[in-house]
């Protein structure tokens, strides 16, 4: 048994566990124990909040549209049908919050001069090379993709999600999903080249 | 370059562990093999790695508290609703709350429109009064308007208002004037009839009563509305038929007049033209209806002049124009909301015209049409012919003199004789009187096979020479059936003559083409 198939029978565990850990809880909170809605929050927000930092690149909103997040899903989950992970299904419900936050932005970017978002995050290759924090510069890099792009790679290399888990949560194919990664990759590659050295 | 892409996406899958077995192989093998394949592999693990390695946000040990109390907030905003039902439920009250409203009382839209309806009509027709001053209708417009339908607007005579009939209703325009519109004229109506003194003070009463209606008929205000009573169509029909019943008094008018035409008119005194009364056609540059008005014709206001009144008429003429066609309203009486009353309205630069469907004529009225025939005949009678009929007497054919008493033609007071005669093929004789009398004969035998030598009558009018020096008259006439061809050849020889003279004349005068920029030397200085 080689490292690969080790490794792949320990995420299989560990989702057979989280599937069945998910769907108790959610079975717990139909069945009227409201406390098994807090597990579950508890044991989601944080990927679901650094979903919606590397998403949007900006602190200023996490907290509203987390919220926004778990509330939908505090009244859809008796609507929920156990036919996927609920990751998926958080995620699902994240991006579209995520998008939908974009759209009232670009909505209110029309009756304001310039968007204090757009200004906090202009990434000028170079322009901190002598004191910089790589971690950052890797986040605002990411900040920067395109959306098509960037919450694909997001989900697969952050959150850990395969290409079928991706291809459920954004309702695109895998073969696009295949070929966005890929596509955010080179992006990526090509605005982190000034940091070569340091980064890759 | 798209091959390797292909590959560096399969690479970039592999290294999620993505690729399916057998890819997977082929790609390990092919890094064995190429470096640079190698090197892309280790570029992507290396970027998962930063990516993987980007530090999360610090857990925020307070989020489920604030969320809870965020939930508590939001379930109470809702009160058992879900958002998406609420704006729903309350489009569905309201409509329901509305539908009972109407229900009960079903009255209250009607009478709103109809009072918002009012309202408007009350000030696009507020203080209305005659377009003409009582001075300003001469006899002779009023008579002009009988035969010709039109009535001049202006003082220069140059714009008009000009009914027509149209399909089953009326129409009316606003309109330069034409040169065909006024036929006849008063003085010549009273000379050429001989109208004695009792027939002159008949017409001249005939023509104020009819003035005062006209006045009446056509209202203007400062609020630039134009308003055209309907009857003023039912007017100029009744005013021709009256001129026309004085006119058969003489004795030469009458022979010319169909049998039975003037027992056939109703007595127009006794015509009451009170339903069309109060119905107007309101122009205005914002909008045209035909709506009620009641004019008080006692109010002081009434015979005040409107200033400017040729412009308000030339104003509505140009803003209506952008719009070729426009569809008007037709508020007959409160509460009629018929859409069938609609009328056109076309506008050009220099006319508006309405087309009103359903307007109805006065039923014992002749109609336009029908007494517009009579005009050509008020006209022959008018030129003092005299007309006399003779039939052959077995019945092929048909001889008449007429007395010719027009200025500028031959044989002046003289009779000119036609007789056309069927009993051999179709030979028709023409006999001019005067000095120079002409004589002239077209006979078309029987037999069909010369139908294809025959010319035709139209060329007759073109080949006719007719010519008038002083007192001399002479006329000659030539038939185009002698020597025909002939002429025509001669006539063709002359057009090719005159188009190489013209193509020569072109010639001569074609501009000199400029010298080319390039051949200009510059100037030295």
């Amino acid at each position: 048994m080689n490292e690969k198939e080790i490794n792949d029978g320990m995420q299989q565990a560990q989702n057979i566990f989280n599937l069945k850990d998910d769907f108790s809880l959610i079975k717990a909170f139909n069945e009227g124990e409201e406390t098994a809605f807090n597990d579950l929050v508890n044991r989601h927000k944080e990927k679901v909040r650094n979903l919606i930092y590397l998403n949007l690149g900006s602190t200023s909103s996490i907290d509203d549209i987390s919220q926004e997040v778990f509330l939908a899903v505090y009244r859809k989950l008796k609507q929920f049908r156990f036919q996927s992970q609920f990751t998926t299904w958080l995620y699902t419900i994240t991006i579209n919050k995520i998008r939908d936050h974009i759209r009232k932005q670009k909505i209110m970017s029309v009756f304001s001069a310039f968007s204090s978002d757009d200004t906090e995050n202009i990434v000028e290759p170079g322009s901190f090379k002598e004191n910089f924090d790589v971690n950052e510069m890797v986040r605002d890099a990411v900040a920067k993709l395109p959306r098509k792009l960037k919450e694909p790679l997001i989900l697969r290399d952050f959150e850990g999600m395969s290409y079928q888990e991706i291809s459920d949560a954004t309702g695109i194919e895998t073969g696009t999903v295949k070929s966005r990664i890929f596509r955010a990759r080179e992006s990526l590659k090509k605005m982190l080249e000034p940091w070569r050295e340091e980064l890759l | 370059m798209k091959k390797f892409d292909k590959d560096f996406e399969n690479i970039s899958a592999m290294a999620d562990g993505e690729l399916r077995e057998d890819q997977e192989a082929i790609y390990r093998e092919k890094m064995q093999n190429s470096p640079a394949f190698k090197e892309k592999f280790n570029e992507y693990n290396k970027l998962k790695k930063t990516v993987e390695s980007i530090p999360k946000l610090p857990e925020d040990q307070y989020f489920v508290s604030r969320l809870n109390e965020y939930i508590k907030k939001e379930n109470k905003k809702t009160s058992g609703l879900r958002p998406f039902y609420k704006p729903a439920f309350g489009l569905v009250a309201l409509t329901v709350v509305l539908m009972s409203f109407f229900k009960l009382s079903p009255e209250f839209m009607d009478d709103l429109f109809e009072t918002q309806k009012g309202n408007i009509i009350d000030f696009y027709t507020k203080n209305l009064r005659p377009y003409f001053q009582e001075d300003e209708l001469t006899k002779d417009d009023i008579f002009n308007f009988a035969f010709s339908q039109v009535l001049p607007i202006d003082g220069s005579g140059q714009n008009v208002i000009s009914l027509d009939e149209s399909g089953s209703g009326a129409s009316i325009a606003i309109r330069q004037s034409a040169l065909g519109d006024s036929k006849m004229s008063l003085k010549d109506f009273t000379e050429k009839l001989n109208l004695d003194k009792t027939q002159q003070l008949k017409l001249n009463n005939v023509l104020k009563k009819y003035e005062d209606k006209i006045r009446g008929s056509i209202l203007v205000n400062d609020n630039n509305t134009v308003a055209v009573n309907a009857n003023l169509w039912n007017y100029n029909m009744a005013l021709k038929a009256e001129i026309l019943a004085i006119a058969a008094e003489n004795e030469t008018f009458a022979k010319v007049m169909p049998a039975g035409l003037m027992e056939s008119m109703p007595a127009f005194a006794s015509i009451d033209f009170a339903d069309n009364e109060d119905s107007f056609v309101c122009i205005n540059p914002d909008t045209v209806f035909v709506t009620s008005i009641r004019v008080n014709t006692h109010d002081p206001s009434y015979n005040i002049p409107v200033v400017n009144k040729v412009n308000i008429l030339k104003n509505t003429q140009v803003k209506l124009a952008p719009s070729k066609q426009k569809y008007g309203g037709f508020h007959g009486k409160l509460g009629d909301s018929s859409k069938t009353k609609k009328f056109r309205v076309f506008v050009d630069t220099n006319f508006i015209k309405f087309d009103i469907p359903d307007f109805a004529f006065e039923t014992k009225m002749p109609t336009l049409m029908e007494l517009e025939r009579i005009d050509s005949l008020v006209e022959l009678s008018m030129k003092n012919f005299n007309f006399e009929m003779r039939n052959f007497p077995d019945g092929r054919g048909f001889s008449f003199d007429m007395k010719f008493d027009s200025l500028g033609l031959p044989g002046h007071d003289k009779m000119i004789e036609f007789k056309f005669d069927t009993t051999d093929g179709f030979n028709f004789d023409m006999n001019f009187p005067g000095k120079d009398s002409g004589k002239f004969k077209i006979v078309v035998p029987k037999n069909p096979d010369v139908y294809k030598n025959f010319k035709g009558l139209e060329g007759l009018d073109s080949l006719m020479i007719f010519k008038f020096n002083g007192k001399d008259t002479v006329f000659n006439f030539n038939m185009p059936f002698q020597n025909f061809d002939g002429e025509f050849k001669e006539f063709n020889e002359e057009m090719k003559k005159f188009r190489e003279e013209m193509k020569k004349f072109r010639e001569d005068f074609k501009p000199t083409k400029p010298k080319n920029k390039k051949d200009k030397k510059p100037v030295v200085i």
